[in-house]
């Protein structure tokens, strides 16, 4: 197996969960596993990216226009790092308002800060939530539903409940 | 055991591995997570070892180097910069040498992602004369922290281990083997001639020493690292000289673009075996030397001729290593036709995202009190740590270095009398670097005003302990002490009492002639001890609203937005209900509490 994901956000999201969550999911598949994340400088708000690498892959970076799928947190950075993603490549994404047409990829978008600010997501899982959607409608996606359940399990125990529910809305959203 | 670790927890792992039984540190970003790591590994599994994090990098080096010369293994980790802090240490401590393993860890950053510099630690080493290892990826990072500690036993001589931001946070699946850890009994031998060589005879002879060491050094290097590789090319076209991420860039790249090419990887770039070397790269018709950040390698082999890398102009000099840019190094050397590393942009316009104070800090309304009482014509020395982000308001005019706030003011007031000069610093930058100028200041009369931005707290690399913390130092004391008594300020959330304070530290001011601190007490909003977030959150009343611009420009919530009627919105998604626009920002009184 090789598939390799971009995933941005803005600072505070727990885009470094999902790079944790997405590792043990390889590890447990036996596959191997390369990545790099953004630490430090990205105070809240400020733009972060990761790069997710599944299977025989030796560079942390992701090429431009070598990704199979890109999964965005928020929507400006979603369409900031575009160039990552191959030709017919997947973009799942959180939007606010109008999000413009890209033509050459196949978009899937959920308007999860909204579902946030009016509660029917719990804002903490908003990362967890649009991983949801992705595993629902990217059809190559690397892992399983239960895969990604015992993964997060694993990661961070304290709070599995609410992030395996997080993921069960993002997975049943994406299927209304 | 099998685990998924980022770089740094790979080398904390890599350390006990080795036996380190002592590490020291000052966090700097992407460095910090290391001694995070040992620590949290040394208390999980209760061993016997210590573990601090130092004032600064000087002394976290002086700290576990004395470690090593009592015969334990020691360690200690910071970010490149650290290292010119402690660089006075390690140049004398490489003609000391030291008895247990000693490794110093200086994580590099190229990309400037969150550091002033991009320097090449390897040349830290090269010029200190000891051995560098370039680590390629987390797994590769855990090997040789491992080899490093045993090298730098094995020839009594510090090892630098020099790992990129993309392998310090980069993350794999990496197998730790079943240990058992020993730490050492330290027991100081008193070794005059050696611990304490002065000039100039006794230095004399450990300068010829350690030449002699690097020698057996470079053929350690030769025989362990490097014989095998060289002696099993074949020769051709094309070879790959590559070191750090470098070597999982070309690998990569090759693969993808079916280019037919050898490659090498270099696990010590520094002492290298030219002479055993050169007479390999003779077989290629093209030798090409991918390396981060510095051409290290390539300044030594290139006498070969036939080598291409940074200095022929043929590989990127400066950012970070990608796949295009290895593809870019491949074209101008004739084996790749097109760059296939070509991603489709969006074609409409992405607002930029410039770094920005969180939500709810303190230090937003602080660098707002300062400006709206000492306006524009005031210089604004400030330093490293988060709060460098008081540029977006317009209160910070420079950033050099760490204690640089202080030491340029110094200077300042001497060279421009006209300006008021208020500098800022934090809390763990004053400890680090800050108090010498501070005594300077005060022993020559400088005149401007130092705030002390305290939030108890190393916010910027994510929250390690600071001495006040974990020590009960107290700032205001040593401030006192250096001769000056602080005004001090408990930030209470109101634009109201921090311009107040900040009205009587002018007026203290106009009549000091010499340093003024004011220490302001905050807290960082990730600090579950000590944040103060009240949960008032706020929204604007379209209809007061006129559009001015003040809070977006002077204040600069990230959680302001224009929107299209030119009027700004609070995007409740970033609002974290600190409270602080709802009184005495806006001219016009827009904001209004937004109940949830």
């Amino acid at each position: 197996m090789r598939y390799q994901i971009v995933l941005t956000g803005v600072g505070g999201q727990g885009t470094i969960f999902l790079v944790k969550v997405l590792s043990r999911c390889a590890m447990n598949r036996g596959v191997d596993f390369i990545g790099t994340e953004t630490h430090g400088m990205a105070q809240k708000g400020g733009t972060v990216i990761s790069y997710i690498k599944i299977g025989n892959f030796k560079a942390p970076l992701v090429g431009e226009g070598q990704a199979d799928l890109l999964l965005g947190l928020y929507p400006t950075e979603t369409l900031r790092f575009l160039y990552y993603l191959k030709p017919n490549g997947y973009v799942v994404t959180n939007t606010e308002g109008d999000f413009p047409e890209l033509p050459g990829f196949n978009v899937v978008k959920a308007p999860a800060s909204q579902l946030a600010v009016d509660g029917k997501i719990n804002p903490k899982s908003l990362n967890v939530f649009m991983l949801g959607v992705a595993l629902k409608t990217v059809p190559d996606f690397p892992f399983t539903k239960e895969e990604i359940e015992e993964a997060i399990t694993v990661v961070n125990p304290r709070f599995s409940e609410a992030n395996i529910k997080a993921l069960e809305k993002g997975y049943a959203y994406s299927s209304e | 055991m099998k685990r998924t670790l980022l770089g740094n927890e790979a080398i904390a792992w890599g350390l006990l591995y080795a036996g380190v039984d002592m590490m020291a540190a000052y966090p700097g970003t992407p460095s910090s997570e290391i001694l995070e790591t040992y620590q949290k590994i040394v208390r999980e599994k209760n061993l016997p070892a210590y573990a601090e994090w130092s004032t600064n990098e000087k002394v976290a080096f002086e700290t576990a180097y004395a470690g090593a010369i009592t015969g334990k293994r020691t360690a200690c980790a910071m970010k490149m910069v650290g290292l010119n802090v402690a660089s006075d240490a390690m140049m004398s401590a490489a003609y000391i040498g030291n008895k247990g393993g000693f490794l110093i860890i200086s994580a590099d950053d190229p990309g400037f992602y969150s550091s002033q510099t991009e320097q090449d630690s390897r040349y830290f080493a090269k010029f200190a004369r000891i051995p560098a290892l370039d680590p390629s990826d987390p797994k590769d990072a855990f090997r040789l922290a491992v080899l490093g500690v045993n090298i730098s036993e094995k020839f009594e001589i510090p090892v630098l281990l020099r790992p990129v931001l993309r392998v310090c946070h980069g993350r794999q699946i990496v197998d730790i083997p079943e240990f058992e850890f020993k730490g050492r009994k330290g027991s100081f031998e008193r070794n005059i001639e050696r611990w304490a060589a002065v000039p100039r005879n006794p230095r004399l002879k450990q300068g010829y020493e350690l030449l002699e060491k690097l020698e057996r050094i470079a053929q350690f290097n030769w025989d362990e690292f490097l014989k095998e590789q060289f002696e099993s090319l074949k020769g051709g076209e094309l070879l790959l000289i590559t070191s750090g991420t470098l070597y999982g860039y070309a690998q990569e790249v090759l693969e993808d673009t079916g280019i037919k090419a050898d490659v090498v990887k270099v696990d010590m770039p520094t002492p290298l075996p030219a002479e055993e070397i050169v007479p390999h790269l003779r077989k290629y018709r093209t030798v090409l030397v991918l390396e981060e950040t510095y051409p290290l390698i390539e300044e030594q082999i290139r006498h070969a001729g036939n080598v291409r890398g940074k200095l022929t102009g043929d590989v990127y000099r400066i950012d970070e290593a990608t796949h295009s840019r290895v593809a870019e190094a491949l074209k101008r050397v004739g084996a790749l036709k097109e760059n296939i590393y070509v991603g489709k942009s969006y074609e409409g316009e992405v607002p930029p995202r410039v770094p920005a104070l969180c939500p709810g800090c303190p230090h937003r309304t602080v660098f707002y009190g300062i400006k709206r009482v000492f306006k524009n014509r005031t210089i604004y020395p400030s330093d490293i740590g988060c709060y460098t982000l008081g540029l977006n308001q317009k209160a910070v005019d420079t950033v050099l270095c760490m204690g640089a706030s202080a030491g340029l003011s110094c200077g300042f007031s001497k060279a421009d009398t006209e300006k008021p000069i208020v500098a800022t610093i934090g809390d763990s930058t004053f400890l680090h670097a800050g108090i010498p100028p501070l005594i300077d200041a005060v022993a020559n009369r400088h005149r401007f005003i130092l705030v002390i931005m305290d939030n108890s707290t190393v916010a910027m690399t994510g929250l390690q302990p600071t001495p006040e913390r974990i020590g009960n130092v107290s700032i205001p004391k040593i401030v006192e002490g250096c001769g000056v008594k602080p005004l001090i300020l408990n930030y209470d959330g109101t634009i109201k009492t921090t311009v107040e304070f900040f009205k009587k530290v002018k007026e203290t001011y106009e009549k000091a002639n010499g340093p003024v601190v004011a220490v302001v007490n905050e807290f960082c909003t990730f600090d579950k001890e000590k944040a103060k977030l009240p949960g008032k959150f706020a929204k604007v009343d379209q209809e007061k609203c006129t559009g001015c611009g003040h809070c977006i420009n002077d204040f600069g919530c990230p959680a302001f937005e224009w929107n299209d009627e030119g009027k700004v919105e609070v995007n409740p998604y970033f609002c974290v209900g600190c409270g602080v626009c709802l009184e005495d920002l806006c001219p016009f009184d827009a904001f209004v509490e937004d109940k949830r």
